[in-house]
């Protein structure tokens, strides 16, 4: 779920941890000549040999409250770009697949309530430190015990049990057990030097430091030429400027105008005017890390507590009509299950068609003839509202008489008793790890239970799930979820939608890594 | 009227003025802690679970009754501590004080060219009512202001930024630099700025010259033999800008103070975009130390504008 209001959006986005993974050499994707078909995306960059030099101008959004606080690290698009450049991670995604940064190995016991991770050797901060477990620890215990996006993803560790057992090898102990505590570590773990105080100027290992900044205006960073990885890549860039501009729209003016090589977050009706524009390159997520969109249902709420209901209004949805009409034609139609393209997805889920007379039929045969609903929404973020709104005629032809709750984009979140407690409300998923997920949104222990309270079963399966130790067993655990969800659950997630970019042809090197709306640019270079 | 008429009423206009900016800071808390959520939600809501929030909340001490939370940060801002962000822990001073400098050279800018080019054309036409110049200015005024301002805005970057190439279409300053250094970064805010701003002023201007102009005061000078440039500047010119005065004073304010279709059109960094922010997420100290200064100088700038019209207002001065 997410939202509009730039600072609120980045923020939101933040959590939406995604899989980046790109095609070819894991490139952002290219949208085709028509600029229609994401199937069509193309992966030219991928051939052309990186040049070294140069300085590349990247504008994000970013906000008056922008911070170089690598406790706030994630608070907005600019924040967190910045960040992936003067920090490297624990590790980080690439499909649906951890790719080790600073750990060199991850592995847990057999009942995965330890894990111990190998540091990475040879690695120094940009001070001349060298890399520790120690100064790994230090991190994740700031990041756990400090209101941090990371926070929420380590809740499980305890840090206190937790300890170093030499200088390169580290022995993280959990509160209970968990099988995808690896994808938690891969998720924006920045490390900083043991003993770090101030937070704002704290040291990082990354492939460029930070030269000089100006609050909610731009960022100057220099490349380190001593980096530890660049045997293997960047940076090739002498200089990266990242502009905090607000405004979508302002983006793409200024990357039209020359003033920047690239903008993220473009809006989906820029993408398809700029399409034809020879002089840019309109780009969109790989599609795991598209977000879904759904209509969510609390099943502790009247009239969502009869299964008759939850199941009329999935068939009361026209899916095709939503991609066409909300996505622009971008998105394609989602099977009510999250995390689609990833490795973790089981592809038989079947869709359900739109069918609104099996919806008549079910409302009638429940005695619910002539429901009446009210879907909470709001603008915080593009496809929400117009979800809503196309739901209304859709509803109509099932014998729902659907109204529209809009509530100002700042209120949407911050109201989290409304939150939680709404019984029909619109919701954009962004993309992150599947096990991860499922369990920020569903089951007893979830942060944010949208569809209300689990029942046993879900509970159970949740807990199952954690307990899964090894691939074979992860997978199955997650596909039983994901099953369970598709038939009771509350989310009807009905379209996939994709997160665009542009920028010009010359810029190469820009790869997602799990976040799409904050690529990473260590790799990224112009070419001549 | 004693001599001491003019100290006991800057007393009163000054206890108002207090007065004013109290009503206007309490209104504002206020509304900030009526409204849903706060500012731990805000920062962290969908992100971290309830009870992290709930930490959050009482670290930043908003679990405490409102009216304490107003007193303490009255208490500190009387003193000249405008209190710290909730959103980062940095000190709103420090927050405010770079984008107030911006919006204030913004609008400084734009009232400078905004002023004379009011009271220039104003004069230019009302001088010349009916005539084809005062169509002129009127029906181009009248164009001008008819047009949204994000319209004009972005019709400017259309041609002058993405079309010609002749001047940047975000107005963001380079890290460590501030928008003086780099002068272009200002032509298309201002120019927005001022096409907006210009048509309502010109209008009053004139409108006030034509009446000034068929004045007693200017017939019996023009009849008595002073020469016409004579009587314009004398009678006809102060006597005309006087009902503009309190609408420019607004303008001014409303210049000065930040103007969020600019600054969110151009990505220019000033005072309304961080209002916004700070507003959306529930950042109380900020709110209320951009609402202050917001306030203050829409204070000052309508003391200024009584005292201006005062002074030329021959009529006010008798009254006095």
């Amino acid at each position: 779920m997410t939202v509009h209001q730039i600072s609120r959006r980045s923020a939101l986005r933040t959590f939406g941890v995604g899989v980046g993974a790109a095609l070819g050499s894991g490139l952002l994707a290219a949208c085709g000549s028509n600029g229609k078909d994401p199937a069509a995306l193309g992966t030219a960059a991928a051939s052309v040999a990186p040049r070294r030099g140069g300085k590349l101008r990247a504008a994000f959004a970013g906000s008056s409250a922008e911070s170089t606080s690598v406790l706030q690290a994630t608070g907005s698009a600019i924040d967190y770009v910045r960040a992936r450049l003067v920090w490297d991670t624990l590790g980080e995604l690439e499909g649906s697949s951890v790719v080790w940064r600073l750990a060199e190995s991850v592995e847990p016991n057999a009942d995965a309530t330890r894990w111990t991770v190998r540091v990475r050797d040879g690695v120094t901060f940009s001070d001349g430190r060298r890399l520790t477990a120690q100064d790994v620890l230090f991190s994740l215990r700031t990041l756990a015990g400090n209101p941090t996006t990371q926070s929420a993803l380590l809740g499980g560790l305890d840090p206190v049990a937790s300890t170093v057992r030499d200088p390169r090898t580290l022995d993280l102990v959990l509160k209970s057990p968990d099988g995808f505590f690896d994808l938690a570590l891969a998720q924006s773990i920045f490390v900083i030097p043991d003993g770090t105080t101030d937070f704002e100027h704290a040291v990082g290992s990354g492939p460029f430091v930070l030269k000089s900044w100006t609050r909610g205006s731009s960022s100057l960073l220099a490349a380190r030429r001593d980096y530890w990885d660049s045997s293997r890549g960047g940076p090739y860039l002498d200089e990266i400027e990242l502009a905090s501009v607000v405004d979508a729209g302002a983006r793409v003016n200024g990357l039209k105008a020359g003033q920047f090589d690239y903008a993220g977050g473009i809006t989906l009706t820029a993408a398809r005017a700029e399409a034809n524009n020879r002089d840019l390159r309109i780009v969109t997520a790989p599609k795991e890390l598209w977000s879904d969109l759904a209509l969510t249902m609390n099943l502790g709420q009247a009239p969502f507590t009869r299964p008759e209901a939850v199941e009329a209004l999935k068939y009361a949805i026209d899916r095709e009509a939503m991609v066409r009409t909300v996505t622009l034609g971008f998105g394609e139609p989602a099977d009510d299950a999250l995390g689609k393209y990833q490795s973790w997805y089981d592809t038989s889920l079947p869709r359900r068609a739109h069918d609104p007379e099996r919806a008549k039929q079910l409302l009638a045969a429940a005695g619910l003839g002539g429901l009446k609903l009210s879907v909470r929404t709001s603008d915080y973020e593009y496809g929400t509202l117009e979800s809503a709104t196309a739901f209304v005629q859709q509803g109509q032809a099932a014998g729902l008489a659907v109204a529209v709750d809009r509530i100002p984009a700042a209120d949407y979140y911050t109201d989290i008793k409304a939150l939680l407690s709404a019984p029909l409300q619109t919701n954009r998923y962004n993309a992150m790890p599947l096990p991860l997920q499922l369990s920020f949104f569903y089951g007893a222990k979830a942060a944010y239970p949208f569809t209300g309270p689990a029942d046993d079963t879900l509970d159970g399966l949740m807990t199952a799930m954690h307990a899964a130790v090894g691939d074979a067993r992860r997978a199955h655990a997650v596909n039983d979820v994901q099953h369970y969800l598709h038939e009771r659950g509350g989310d009807a997630v009905f379209a996939r939608i994709p997160p665009a970019a542009a920028m010009r042809p010359s810029v190469r090197g820009v790869q997602a890594r799990g976040f799409f709306d904050y690529p990473c640019l260590r790799d990224a270079f112009l070419s001549a | 009227m004693s001599r001491t008429g003019p100290l006991a009423r800057a007393l009163r206009s000054l206890a108002g003025a207090v007065g004013t900016l109290l009503a206007a800071s309490l209104l504002v808390f206020g509304a900030t802690a009526l409204v849903p959520g706060d500012a731990a939600a805000a920062r962290l809501a969908g992100r971290a679970g309830p009870e992290r929030i709930a930490e959050l909340r009482h670290g930043l001490g908003l679990d405490q009754p409102w009216w304490q939370r107003y007193g303490h940060w009255l208490w500190h801002a009387v003193q000249g501590d405008l209190g710290t962000s909730y959103a980062n822990g940095t000190p709103v001073a420090d927050l405010i004080a770079a984008r107030a400098g911006n919006s204030l050279l913004l609008g400084a800018v734009a009232a400078a060219l905004l002023l004379p080019l009011s009271v220039g054309l104003g004069l230019w036409a009302g001088l010349r009512a009916g005539r084809a110049a005062d169509r002129l200015v009127s029906g181009a005024t009248l164009a001008l202001v008819s047009l949204p301002e994000f319209v004009t805005g972005t019709l400017l970057v259309l041609l002058l930024a993405v079309g010609l190439g002749w001047l940047p279409a975000v107005s963001l300053p380079s890290a460590g630099n501030s928008p003086l250094s780099q002068p272009e970064l200002l032509v298309l805010p201002v120019l927005t700025l001022v096409s907006v701003c210009l048509a309502q002023n010109v209008r009053l201007v004139r409108a006030g010259v034509i009446v000034a102009s068929a004045s007693d005061a200017a017939q019996a000078a023009r009849l008595g033999g002073v020469p016409e440039g004579r009587v314009v500047l004398r009678w006809v010119l102060p006597a005309g800008i006087v009902p503009a005065v309190p609408v420019m004073a607004r303008y001014l304010a409303h210049l000065l103070g930040g103007t969020l279709v600019a600054e969110t059109l151009f990505g220019y960094p000033g005072l309304a975009a961080a209002l916004v922010n700070a507003t959306a997420t529930r950042d109380t100290p900020v709110v209320l130390g951009i609402a202050l200064i917001v306030a203050t100088l829409t204070v000052m700038l309508n003391l200024l504008a009584d005292a201006l019209a005062g002074v030329l207002n021959p009529a006010a001065k008798n009254l006095s």
